[in-house]
């Protein structure tokens, strides 16, 4: 059975205007209707632009945010439906990291603070029940095997004892975010939802850092939520990848897959405009060039959420009927009507629909049936 | 190259920041490059590097007092040759805007939120141009028309809140090639866009460089921005520049440790799952002053006794490719490979904070 499963997710946050009666006049809709399965043991990487709505979907499975619709089942519980209560301590399997070192540790706190917290609010550690000593004893015991926990937790992420007495400002950047990672492992959490974990680190660190979640994963077993934008960082360290656009996701399949043969347009274009430190891949590359901005997530456009920028855009449907995600083959999902035409050549993209597209030196004009874009 | 005189020399430039009670901060130690019109040169590093206050320096919009400023950047004008750091005040003002013109980090908080977009693109025509009222007003509508946004007239009225991250830095643009520079600075200009957003910058700038002929100093710290878009690139480490080459060479044949490093560094699109990582390991606490030796031996993998006798210098490998490292990564593997245990271990690094 898989660990997590979302199923129809909605998250809208209401747009409230005036003084005495808080109208509501609006919805923005960040996340809407995201089915989604996570296996135990497995990264799933999420990736989207800004305001794609993917941060907001993982703090909706941690119920973070109001959960307007959808279930998030977790192992045989729907999250969704429990009180605040029952998902605080619920949390204890789930655990995040999130994006800002800095600003998600507490600068008043020392690091031995802030690790052994989770650990007392959720009561773990210590001699069992059946044990028969004095309160106190038992006090101590737990403390002692709260400390040991959380040294190791320390250790795992590269750090020593040496930095229980410090407070969060003594650190670099990468050592801040290792700090938040012992955080969400001192728990030993089934599933750890990392929130953008390398976007604030400079590129040396962001390795250091990707290597060791990674590490760590062999070594505990660990399951990942990675939401990201960096489309390369997601592809590293995940077995499957969704693509989010405005609220939904647009395409999911496994990582070398969905490099291989991206399906969705707007998975084609994204992947076009992610720079690679090689330059005769840079010289080759094929660039389409999306024209305008995201649209508002408080009023998308009707049918495909895409059609508005899409070059592979249709006359019908595209702009009435909202593609649902499919199966296309295999493990392959795509939300697009016609991603098997696109796929095969049938449906050429019309240069009037994108900004511009740009050919590559070393490519064909024109996207060939089932070529990456970055055909090296 | 061309064998004229380059449109910017830098030569040795330094920026030393003086603190009360404490030692000198040298974020640019000696930096020397060259710019070219239609050409573009990166600066690649990461933060600490001394990328920006370069730029600064450059752009003479450091504070006049708590820091020296050495060496030369000579640029040639109109009125003949003069050094950019030496300039009165009053002077670079004249030049700023007219013929060095920079693009900024962060869109949002490079414009004036109280101000409209309009306003903000006419001053820089005003102040250099000469244009008032509607001829002012229409000119900007042409330049915000040709950095790509759409419905100039609308845009002029509006306030920067009102525009997109994407639309504000192509305002941002609008208003830096609006006297057409002879030059142009850009800071960083793509990291705080996202990546469709991006692409389109990037080939905003890339034509604007063709078009006008304008030399672009692209500082950066992503590797991949510089593939496609730079033609010579320096990549520094804390405040001198460790590797200078063109780009392919650079990108083929790295010689510098820290660059190679960095190369590996990067998840690529185009590699599979899983593949390892190689980092950089430590972080820019570890460094040692340049006085003492290689800034980057602590973190190096190729270090040898002989990286600590004093700091090495530039030199030339094969003709345009230049490193400042007396044990390069080329020839360290035609000797053999072992690797030296560093004096400072990963460990340790916290101890000092």
């Amino acid at each position: 059975m898989s660990l997590l499963e979302i199923r129809d997710l909605k998250v809208h946050f209401p747009i409230k205007r005036g003084v005495v009666f808080d109208r509501t006049i609006g919805h923005v809709r960040a996340v809407d209707g995201v089915s989604l399965t996570i296996e135990r043991g497995q990264t799933y990487g999420l990736v989207g632009e800004s305001g794609c709505g993917k941060t907001t979907l993982g703090r909706a499975v941690l119920r973070l945010v109001d959960i307007t619709e959808g279930q998030v089942v977790f192992g045989d519980r729907n999250l969704a439906d429990l009180d605040t209560e029952t998902i605080r301590r619920e949390r204890r399997h789930l655990q995040m990291v999130f994006q800002d070192p800095l600003g998600s540790l507490n600068p008043r706190q020392n690091i031995g603070s802030i690790l052994l917290e989770g650990l007392q609010a959720h009561g773990i550690g210590g001699p069992g029940e059946e044990e028969d000593m004095s309160p106190r004893e038992r006090r101590a015991r737990t403390l002692q095997d709260q400390r040991a926990r959380v040294v190791d937790a320390l250790e795992r992420v590269g750090l020593s004892a040496k930095a229980l007495s410090r407070y969060p400002h003594e650190f670099s950047g990468g050592q801040r975010q290792r700090i938040g990672i012992a955080r969400a492992l001192v728990l030993r959490p089934d599933l750890i939802i990392c929130d953008e974990p390398v976007s604030a680190l400079d590129v040396s660190i962001q390795a250091q850092v990707l290597n060791l979640l990674e590490g760590l994963q062999k070594e505990l077993g660990l399951t990942y939520l990675v939401i990201a934008h960096d489309l390369a960082v997601v592809r590293h360290v995940s077995d499957v990848v969704g693509v989010m656009y405005l609220g939904s996701l647009v395409e999911e399949a496994s990582g070398d897959d969905l490099y291989e043969t991206p399906m969705h347009p707007y998975t084609r274009s994204l992947m076009s405009a992610v720079p690679v430190p090689d330059p005769e891949v840079e010289d080759a590359r094929e660039r389409i060039l999306l024209a305008g901005d995201l649209p508002s997530p408080a009023a998308p456009p009707p049918g495909c959420r895409f059609h508005t920028r899409c070059p592979w855009r249709q006359e019908e449907r595209c702009d009435t009927e909202r593609p649902e995600l499919r199966t296309v083959r295999g493990t392959h999902k795509v939300a697009c009507h016609y991603a098997e035409q696109i796929l095969s050549g049938q449906i050429r993209p019309n240069e009037e629909y994108a900004k511009r597209i740009v050919h590559g030196t070393g490519t064909r004009p024109g996207t060939g049936a089932g070529e990456g874009p970055d055909t090296a | 190259m061309s064998s004229s005189t380059p449109l910017l020399t830098v030569d040795e430039l330094s920026v030393v920041f003086h603190r009360r009670g404490a030692d000198d901060v040298r974020a640019v130690d000696g930096v020397s490059f060259t710019l070219e019109e239609g050409r573009v040169t990166g600066l690649v590093g990461e933060s600490g590097c001394g990328k920006s206050v370069t730029s600064l320096a450059l752009m003479g919009l450091l504070p006049s007092r708590g820091l020296t400023v050495g060496g030369s950047a000579r640029m040639r004008l109109p009125e003949g040759e003069t050094d950019l750091l030496a300039l009165s005040p009053r002077r670079m003002r004249d030049l700023r805007g007219a013929q060095l013109a920079m693009i900024f980090q962060d869109p949002l908080s490079s414009l004036n939120p109280v101000i409209p977009i309009g306003l903000q693109v006419t001053e820089i025509l005003r102040r250099h141009r000469g244009l008032r009222g509607s001829a002012a007003r229409k000119e900007a509508a042409d330049l915000l028309h040709r950095v790509g946004i759409p419905d100039p007239t609308r845009r002029l009225r509006e306030y920067p809140h009102q525009l997109s991250g994407g639309m504000r830095q192509r305002a941002l643009i609008a208003m830096a090639v609006a006297c057409r520079p002879k030059l142009m600075i850009a800071d960083e200009p793509t990291t705080a866009l996202d990546v469709t957003i991006q692409a389109q910058i990037l080939e905003l700038l890339r034509d604007l460089v063709v078009e006008e002929g304008t030399a672009l100093l692209m500082i950066t710290h992503d590797l991949g921005v510089v593939a496609g878009l730079c033609d010579d690139i320096n990549v520094l480490y804390a405040g001198r520049a460790v590797e200078a080459a063109p780009r392919s060479p650079l990108f083929a044949e790295p010689t510098h440790p820290y660059t190679v490093g960095l190369l590996g560094s990067v998840p690529r699109l185009d590699a599979p799952r899983g593949e390892p990582l190689t980092p950089v390991r430590g972080s820019v606490n570890d460094n040692i002053a340049w006085a003492d030796g290689c800034a980057f031996a602590p973190r190096c993998d190729h270090y040898t006794m002989e990286c600590l006798r004093g700091a090495p210098e530039l030199v030339h490998a094969t003709g345009e490719h230049a490193h400042r490292c007396v044990n390069p990564v080329g020839h360290a593997k035609a000797a053999d490979r072992a690797v030296q245990e560093s004096p400072a271990a990963v460990g340790d690094e916290e101890a000092r904070g």
